[in-house]
Parts: C-alpha cells; sequence; structure tokens
C-alpha cells in the first residue's frame, strides 16, 4: 500500500492517539504534579506495599483461576462451557454481590478484605478462563488426538501434548488479559476490600484523585508503575506466541456449542424479563427509562462504529498498538485525565463515546487481530487471479473466515456499552443517562426497587446482544 | 486469434530470479514447463499470473499483461494446492469465477453439472468443503478454471492424486473445451502426466547460485 | 454495512439530541456534583418554574465529584459560564472559597433567615441550603440484649466489633467528616478493627447495611425519615452521642465572575422560598437550612439535634489526615 494510502488509513488511529496523549500530557504538566513530589511518591513504601498487595493478590488469583479453569474443563468435558462467556460482561460490582452474598450465607464474619477479593477474582477469572481454553480446544478439533492416540499416548499423555499443550499460546494470551482486568480492578476491590490498607493500585489512584485533596503526582506515580507491570507482562507473555485461534469449520462441537450458549443466554434474558415484570408495579412509570433506553442503544451503535474505525484504521495503517493503548494504562487515570482535557471542549456524547472506545477496542483487537493475521493469502491470490478486485477478494474469502469473531466482539462490545457507567457519570455533564447511569443515580436516592428495575433492562440488553452475537457468528 | 508472447522475461524475488526464454504460444498450443521440485516452476507460473514482481513483457492477444492488474486478465487457474474456498460448497466453488463476472444463469449451472458428471461427481455438488477428498477438490479446481471461459490456462499438476481413469476423465473434458474455446496452455509438471499433440517445452535449469533459467525447446515433450 | 450505517445514523441523530440547545435570553450556569443534577434530581425538576418567575433559564452542568469541581473552577476559561456550583458540603467549600464571590448578601437577611443552628454558618459566596446531621443508623432487631453506643469509646467495645460500617474519608464527605469529628477522641490504628468496612461511597454502604452486612452504618439521621415513609420507622434508630452529632451543610457558592449576572439574585431568592425548600427536602432526604419550611410528615419520626459538634474542619486538618490516613491504618493492622 503507497504512504498516502496508508497515511489516509491512519488518519482515526493517530486523531485517537493524539487525543490521548495530549490528555495525559494535559494532566501531568498540569500545576498539580510535581517531578519532585512524583519522586517522592516512587519512593514511599506506602505506595509499594500496595503494589507487593496488589501483585501477590493478582499472581495468586490467576494461577488458581487457571487451576481451576482446567479441573472445571476436565469434569465437564466442555458441556455447558459456552454459557460462561455471558458472565465476562458483567461488572465486577456483580462478582462482588455475588461473593458476599455467599460469605453471609455461610456466616463468614467478617467478608470484607482481600480473601473475598481473591475469592471474586478467581471465581470471575476461572469463567473467562475456561470460556476462552475452551473455545482455543474446539478450534484445534480431534483429529489432532486421535493422531497421539494411534501414535501410542494414553489419555493423561494425549490431553497433555493435545489440548494442554496445543492451547499454550492461547492460555498466555488469556491470562494476560485476566491479570490486566485484576491490575485495573475497580468497585469490586472498593466494595469487598474493606477499605485501606486493602486496596489495589487502580484503587489507590481513585483515592489519590478523588476527594478535594487532588494529589495528582500521586496518581502519577501510580500509575507509572502500574504501566510498567503492564508493559513488563505483556512483553514477556508474549513470547510464548500470539494466540493463534485456528481457522476454519466447526467439526461438530461449533453446532452444539452454539446451541448451549443459546440456551444458557435464553435462560439468562428470561431470568430478566421476570424480574423486570416482578419489579414493574414498583417502578411506577416506566415511560422514565425509555429515553435512558433509546441513549444507550444510541451510544452502543456509536462506540460499535467507532471501535471498527478505529481497529481496522490501526491494523491497516499499521499502528496496531493505537487500538489497544485503552489497555495500557488505568482506565481510570486515562478517564480523568481525557477529562481534564476535553470534559467540556467536546460534547459529552462524543466524549463517552470516545472513552468507552478506548476502553472496549484492545477486545477488538485482541480477538480479530489475529485472525486478520492469519489471512490465507493463497485463498486471497487465487480469488484475485479468478477475477475479484481487492476489496471484494477480501469480502468473499476473508470476510466469510472471519465474520463469526468480528460478529461474537461486536455484541461484547455492545454488552460492555450498555453495562458500563463510570465514564457516563464522568463525562455526560448531565446531559443525558444510560440505563446504568439512571439506575445509578436512582440507587442515590433511596430508591432501591427502581434501580433494580434499571439493572434488569441493562442486564436483558447485553445478554439480548451477546446472544445475538453468538447466533450470527 | 489470442497468442500468448513471452519476452525478456524475469521473475524477481529477494535473492533469487526465475527468467525464461522468449517464447510463443498459439491458442490450442500446450507450453509445458518441465523441472525438478524446487527449480521455480510455481515462482515462474505467479509472475505470469502477476503475483510476483517481474521484468519484461507478458503479451496475450496484443495487450500486455504486465500492465493489467492480476484480476482483470482472465487467466484460468488450476492451483497446485487448488486452492477452493471452504465456505462454500463445491458446486459454489465451481462457479465462483462466473459470479465474479456476472450472474449465474441456468445455463451455468446446467454447464457446470455437466461437467459434474462427466467427472463422476454429481453427487458431490452440495458437499461441503472439508468432506470431499483432494482427488475430488482436484476436480472441482479444473472445473472452476474452465467455467468462465478464460482466455489462458495455467494447469499447476493438475492430476496429482487421480487414478488413470479420472485422469483420462479430466483430459477429456479439458480437451473437449479447448476444441470448443482454444486457448493458450501453460502446464506446468515435474513428472510425465500426459503429452500433449501440440507441446512446447520449457525446460528448468540453474545458471549460477540464485539464478534460474527456463529453456525453451520447441516441440520436445521428453523429459529430461 | 447497512447496519453500520444506520448504527452511524442513529448515533448522529442522538448526538444532535443529547447536544444542548442554546436559549435566547437571560441564563444562569448552574454546576452541581450530588444527585442534584441529575436526571429525576432536584435541578432539572424546578428549570421551568424557576424560568417562569424570573426569566431566566437553566444551564445545567453536573461532574462525577469534588475533584473535577475543584479542577474546573481553577481552570479561568471554563469557568466562565458557570454562576453558582450547588451541593458544596463545607470540607469543599475550604477548599473553594477563593472562588466565590467575596459578598455575604447582607440585604437578603440570610443569617436572621437561617435556622440558628446554622446562622453562623454563612460565608461570604456561600449560601447553606440543607443539612443532615451524622451518626450511626441501627436496626433494632441486631442490638437485643445490647447498649447503642453513646459516645464514641463505646465503638471500641467487643460488642461493636465488626458491626459497624464507615466510609472511605478520601472518597465519602460522611465518612471524612466521621473522622474528622472523631480525631480527638479516636485513634484511627486502635478503631481499625472495630469497623467492618470502610465502604466507597454513602450509597455503598447504605446497601450493605440494607443487606444485612452490619447492623450499624454511618449515615444521615434523617434516613429515619426514609425509612418510616417506607413503614419501617420503628425498626430503625440512631445513636445520640454525648459529643454532639457533627453536621453536613450543604449550599451553594457564587462564583467570582468579571460580571455578576442578575439572575444570581434571583436564583438565591427562589432558593430560600420554603416550597422549594420542601421540595428539596423530599427528594435528598435532607433538611432545610432556613426557617420556615413545612417538612413532610416523616420528618416527625426524626429526633431533634440537641447538639452540634465542633471539630477542626480547615484545609490543612483535612490534607494531614488524608495524607498520614494510609499509613495509620497499616499500623492498626500490626
Amino acid at each position: 500500500m503507497g504512504i498516502a494510502k496508508r497515511f489516509l488509513f491512519a488518519i482515526p488511529a493517530l486523531a485517537l492517539l493524539a487525543y490521548v496523549v495530549t490528555g495525559v500530557m494535559s494532566l501531568v504538566f498540569s500545576e498539580g504534579v510535581r517531578l519532585q513530589r512524583v519522586g517522592e511518591h516512587l519512593a514511599d513504601p506506602e505506595l509499594w506495599y500496595t503494589v507487593g498487595l496488589t501483585l501477590k493478590v493478582s499472581f495468586l488469583a490467576l494461577f488458581l483461576s487457571w487451576v481451576f479453569a482446567w479441573l472445571v474443563l476436565v469434569v465437564l468435558k466442555g458441556r455447558g462451557i459456552a454459557v460462561f462467556r455471558f458472565f465476562s460482561v458483567l461488572p465486577g460490582m456483580a462478582y462482588a454481590l455475588f461473593v458476599l452474598l455467599v460469605l453471609r450465607a455461610v456466616g463468614a464474619e467478617s467478608p470484607y478484605s482481600m480473601g473475598s477479593v481473591l475469592i471474586a477474582w478467581v471465581l470471575a477469572g476461572t469463567l473467562y478462563l475456561c470460556s476462552g481454553i475452551s473455545e482455543g480446544i474446539r478450534d484445534l478439533g480431534p483429529r489432532g488426538k486421535e493422531a497421539l492416540r494411534t501414535l501410542g499416548a494414553g489419555p493423561v499423555r494425549a490431553f497433555f501434548h493435545h489440548e494442554f499443550s496445543g492451547t499454550r499460546p492461547l492460555q498466555g494470551a488469556l491470562l494476560l488479559q485476566q491479570l490486566w482486568f485484576f491490575l485495573t480492578s475497580f468497585s469490586l476491590v472498593m466494595i469487598l476490600g474493606g477499605g485501606p490498607p486493602s486496596e489495589t493500585l487502580e484503587v489507590a489512584i481513585y483515592s489519590a484523585m478523588r476527594l478535594g485533596q487532588s494529589d495528582v503526582s500521586k496518581a502519577v506515580a501510580l500509575s507509572l508503575v502500574q504501566a510498567l507491570i503492564l508493559i513488563l507482562l505483556r512483553f514477556s507473555l508474549n513470547r510464548l506466541g500470539s494466540a493463534k485461534p485456528a481457522r476454519g469449520i466447526s467439526e461438530g462441537f461449533g453446532e452444539s456449542g452454539k446451541k448451549r450458549s443459546s440456551l444458557g443466554i435464553s435462560v439468562v434474558i428470561l431470568f430478566c424479563l421476570g424480574g423486570l415484570v416482578f419489579l414493574g408495579p414498583k417502578v411506577g412509570d416506566a415511560r422514565a427509562y425509555l429515553r435512558p433506553l433509546f441513549v444507550t442503544l444510541a451510544l452502543g451503535a456509536s462506540v460499535l462504529g467507532a471501535t471498527l474505525l478505529f481497529s481496522i484504521s490501526s491494523y491497516v495503517s499499521g499502528i496496531r498498538f493505537a487500538s489497544v493503548i485503552g489497555s495500557w494504562c488505568s482506565p481510570l487515570f486515562l478517564s480523568l485525565a481525557l477529562w481534564s482535557f476535553s470534559g467540556f471542549l467536546i460534547s459529552p456524547f462524543v466524549n463517552v463515546a470516545l472513552i468507552q472506545t478506548l476502553f472496549f477496542a484492545p477486545w477488538f483487537s485482541q480477538i480479530v487481530f489475529p485472525l486478520l493475521d492469519r489471512a490465507q493469502r493463497s485463498e486471497m491470490e487465487a480469488a484475485r487471479v479468478l477475477g475479484a478486485g481487492r476489496i471484494r477478494a477480501f469480502f468473499e474469502v476473508e470476510w466469510p473466515r472471519i465474520r463469526g469473531g468480528v460478529i461474537r466482539v461486536l455484541g461484547l462490545v455492545f454488552a460492555l456499552s450498555a453495562t458500563e457507567v463510570s465514564s457516563v457519570l464522568l463525562f455526560s455533564r448531565g446531559d443525558f443517562d444510560t440505563l446504568a447511569s439512571h439506575s445509578q443515580n436512582l440507587f442515590s436516592r433511596f430508591r432501591i426497587e427502581e434501580a433494580a428495575f434499571g439493572v434488569m433492562a441493562m442486564l436483558l440488553l447485553s445478554a439480548v446482544s451477546l446472544g445475538l452475537g453468538e447466533r450470527r457468528a | 486469434m489470442r497468442d500468448l508472447e513471452i519476452r525478456n522475461f524475469k521473475v524477481l524475488l529477494p535473492g533469487f530470479s526465475v527468467s525464461c526464454d522468449d517464447l510463443r504460444v498459439c491458442p490450442g498450443e500446450w507450453l509445458m514447463v518441465r523441472a525438478p521440485s524446487g527449480y521455480g516452476k510455481s515462482t515462474l507460473f505467479r509472475g505470469i499470473l502477476g503475483l510476483e514482481s517481474t521484468e519484461g513483457e507478458v503479451i496475450l492477444g496484443g495487450a500486455r499483461m504486465t500492465e493489467v492488474p492480476v484480476h482483470r486478465r482472465n487467466f484460468g487457474v488450476v492451483f497446485q494446492e487448488q486452492l477452493l474456498f471452504p465456505h462454500l460448497n463445491a458446486l459454489e466453488n465451481a462457479l465462483f469465477g462466473i459470479r465474479l463476472r456476472r450472474s449465474v444463469t441456468e445455463k451455468d449451472r446446467r454447464r457446470a453439472q455437466d461437467a459434474f458428471a462427466e467427472l463422476d461427481l454429481s453427487h458431490r455438488m452440495d458437499a461441503p468443503l472439508h468432506e470431499l477428498s483432494g482427488g475430488e477438490r482436484q476436480r472441482i479446481a479444473l472445473i472452476r478454471a474452465l467455467l468462465f471461459d478464460p482466455d489462458l490456462l495455467l494447469i499447476d499438476e493438475p492430476f496429482r492424486g487421480m487414478d488413470d481413469a479420472l485422469i483420462s476423465k479430466s483430459r477429456g473434458l479439458l480437451e473437449r473445451h479447448l476444441s470448443t474455446k482454444s486457448v493458450p496452455v501453460i502446464w506446468i509438471t515435474h513428472q510425465n502426466e500426459f503429452e500433449p499433440l501440440r507441446a512446447k517445452v520449457l525446460i528448468g535449469g540453474e545458471l549460477n547460485h540464485g539464478r534460474r533459467h527456463f529453456q525453451y525447446h520447441p516441440g520436445q515433450s521428453q523429459a529430461d | 454495512m447497512k447496519w453500520l450505517f444506520l448504527c452511524l445514523a442513529a448515533a448522529g441523530l442522538t448526538l444532535a439530541g443529547c447536544t444542548r440547545s442554546k436559549d435566547a435570553g437571560p441564563s444562569l450556569g448552574i454546576l452541581s456534583y450530588s444527585s442534584l443534577g441529575s436526571s429525576g434530581g432536584f435541578l432539572p425538576g424546578v428549570a421551568e418554574r424557576f424560568k417562569q418567575q424570573s426569566g431566566c433559564s437553566l444551564r445545567l452542568e453536573s461532574t462525577l465529584g469534588a475533584t473535577q469541581m475543584v479542577s474546573l473552577l481553577s481552570d479561568r476559561g471554563l469557568r466562565g459560564t458557570i454562576d453558582v456550583v450547588m451541593g458544596v458540603d463545607e470540607l469543599l467549600q475550604e477548599r473553594l472559597k477563593g472562588e466565590w464571590v467575596q459578598d455575604e448578601f447582607p440585604e437578603l437577611k440570610l443569617r436572621e433567615s437561617l435556622l440558628p443552628l446554622l446562622s453562623d454558618r454563612v460565608r461570604p459566596g456561600w449560601i447553606p441550603i440543607d443539612y443532615g446531621a451524622l451518626t450511626f443508623i441501627y436496626r433494632k432487631s441486631a442490638w437485643k440484649g445490647v447498649v447503642p453506643p453513646r459516645a464514641l469509646r463505646d465503638l471500641l467495645r467487643p460488642e461493636f466489633r465488626k458491626k459497624f460500617i464507615l466510609q472511605d474519608p478520601r472518597a465519602s464527605s460522611p465518612g471524612m467528616l466521621f473522622f474528622l469529628f472523631s480525631q480527638d477522641s479516636l485513634k484511627i490504628p486502635e478503631l481499625r478493627n472495630s469497623w467492618l468496612t470502610l465502604a466507597p461511597s454513602w450509597d455503598s454502604s447504605y446497601q450493605m447495611f440494607l443487606s444485612g452486612d452490619a447492623p450499624m452504618v454511618w449515615s444521615y439521621l434523617s434516613s429515619l425519615a426514609y425509612h418510616a415513609s417506607k413503614g419501617e420507622g420503628d425498626e430503625y434508630g440512631a445513636v445520640m452521642f454525648e459529643e454532639g452529632l457533627p453536621l453536613q451543610v450543604e449550599g451553594m457558592g457564587i462564583v467570582r465572575q468579571e460580571r455578576v449576572n442578575p439572575c444570581v439574585r434571583k436564583w438565591i431568592e427562589f432558593m430560600m422560598d420554603p416550597q422549594v425548600l420542601r421540595e428539596i427536602a423530599e427528594k435528598q432526604w435532607m433538611w432545610p437550612a432556613f426557617k420556615g419550611v413545612v417538612l413532610p410528615r416523616f420528618f416527625d419520626r426524626v429526633p431533634g439535634v440537641q447538639k452540634s459538634a465542633k471539630f477542626r474542619m480547615d484545609v490543612k486538618t483535612l490534607d494531614d489526615l488524608l495524607s498520614r490516613f494510609g499509613k495509620e491504618i497499616r499500623d492498626g493492622d500490626r
């Protein structure tokens, strides 16, 4: 591709990069930051205590999640695993509340501690790793294992050399992603951690910038350490090899897996509908939810469009890191930095859509870019030789291959957008509400049943979105 | 009549090049390209198709193909790896070339069905790709290359994996097609699969490290 | 492709719909950060009425929290459109007092109109609007046979260990007020093992309390009115500390601008209207700061504040507490 064309494609990605860099620089070089103060914070034992605690609990949660994920996979043999994917869009608060319910039921004296955070993280991690690894195993297909068995490998060795070793790069990618979730986990730690000193880096950043004192130097110091950890992790785990989802046709597992996933999501949808019907009479005027619902849909659609645009731009132009910039640093710090730059400069709706795009574009890159990397060059050439131009060859040959992954991730991004609340609260300036922010506002005014109604509507929307993504994939 | 002319032709790859003598192939004539494995046959093939950087000229019916984009050259190609599309079934793969040019008509479907019947594939028309054997895919790739009436045929070891009976039927299909629409044929092989009557031969050899050259032997149909 | 186009079109329409139109005529820019400014909150509810009475339309802005508000007001370019800031409590007032006009509006007779409890709380450019008394709300059924705490030191008794929820002072004003209130009676390291958790906000702490995680939560005395409105008035009680109760007073700050917006005084007078103050009380469950307001009947269930606690609340004290908070917590763990 010529330089001029490449530059044209790069414009959206470059614009996003410029936006992020300008925002962060404007905060870092604002009056609130002193390099000397940043240095003092970096030398503060309190900061390193927080770092140590974060890493200890994160790595322990990661290890336990990985072990439990394999146990679940072996025991269930892939049955019902597809349903787990739905839980990946639930906010951390949902896991926190579930763990609290369970701990209360078993009579735990003190449910608020890093131990509870660990339990919630292991639960979330196990579900996520299970669904990811099971997809990888499905993509491997049975032929390799059959070959191992005919060569003389028993069940255990065949399992190790096929399912386990065959998904090693994928496991590395999933573990990295899950570790990122842990390191940037916020509401879950805030609720379950019990307050200081049980706080992770993300919570510490929030605390440094939340109330009046506005110690941006401390937030900058914490963010630097967190970014360094994420960079080191990414490089070291990438050496395992990038996740290579195999191409191709389902070999019997795909169809039944899809049916199980559809069944699970249908159950969740029915549950949400039941909740809405039950709460309906307590809500009064349900029309108050119509505008937030419409805004949620429009915002989700905008975020989808922007995510596609930025991701394609960064892939085609080669500036891939632009699409994953949101995953390299603290989402909270990024939000606050961008607010300080553009909070009152850009229209609120655009602000919210941009920040959500930054958060969710890495999902798109992680799932779709490896598929694009494995473009079947020979088949593309065959299509071109047979008479298809470049774009038509892409849509005739490559799009059918990657369509499943793209649609699935778009369904996921929509669901994530529908349940995201902090970006709306931060950037909307009261101009509009989504279902999530509307529910949050109701809750803060004691209107619990109405808030629960909004949460049910939100969950229903995300379940429908995921379900559509599964079915059309 | 659309003759194929190749002049001062060289395919350029990093550290490697493949060239051939100047030659002319008339419609109905066959150009057999022979060399052991790894000598650059496929590279030459790709160069003529326009998939690699080249020097020199490839002229078909007076038109300079080197100035025409790949997808507009109207070449019928049977690839060594078949390169059928896994998301399409057998019949859809065969009709793919037509679909890229115009709407598929009932006549096209009948032609395809006739070709399938001739190659013992009638019962496989709706089969997904992963259910087809190597030999079946080979035959479908041949049908695909012929159905849209190309101006030049390039065929890379199309009879691999076939028994004698199927080779005979495939040759019959090819020769029948050429009798109605006579076009030049370039045929890549490294073994004696068959010997057409009007065949010219390019035989590959190594000049020195990194340079391969194919010499033209008019009328020779024996492998070296 | 057509779905993408439809999505983009829908987004464009929503963008247009979400962009506020500029009203012609005089207007008042109001910034808030509490639930005051959100949909269904007090401010959007009175915008139309204020316009009819005064001829001034409201331009509402809201931020997520105090930090954003501080950041916004310290930016000379951005603050130009803001005339009034609502929901400013005394803690935030301490930080922002340099941004207000230096006028106590004596002609409005604010001090005489305020409740005696609050008449000395007027500051230049800052007017109290409503207030709440903070204390522990408890579930009576959980304290059978146990006497609720009477003094702050009682919180260290074994029967209250892990039985109450506080808020993180770095993230929550009620939480900060607790630690300021208790700074002379209780040391953080000794209190550390007594609380069940430091919740990130009053919202989440109260939800934990309602869910049964702990029988007692640091909250507003007027929460009893809310429970009364739900028919649960007899189930909850409030601790009346002998040290008195800290008051959280929220008010509005009048932003210092080059030219005084004539709508500002109209807004102040509007906010002193007893009917308007009653609406605030109904939505926010806080007491109005001014006299002459007839409260919803559920407020009858709330005991009066006999003694308001006095404690240091200056910026230096705040910053000192915040800077040593983490370390003292860890000291309490050892």
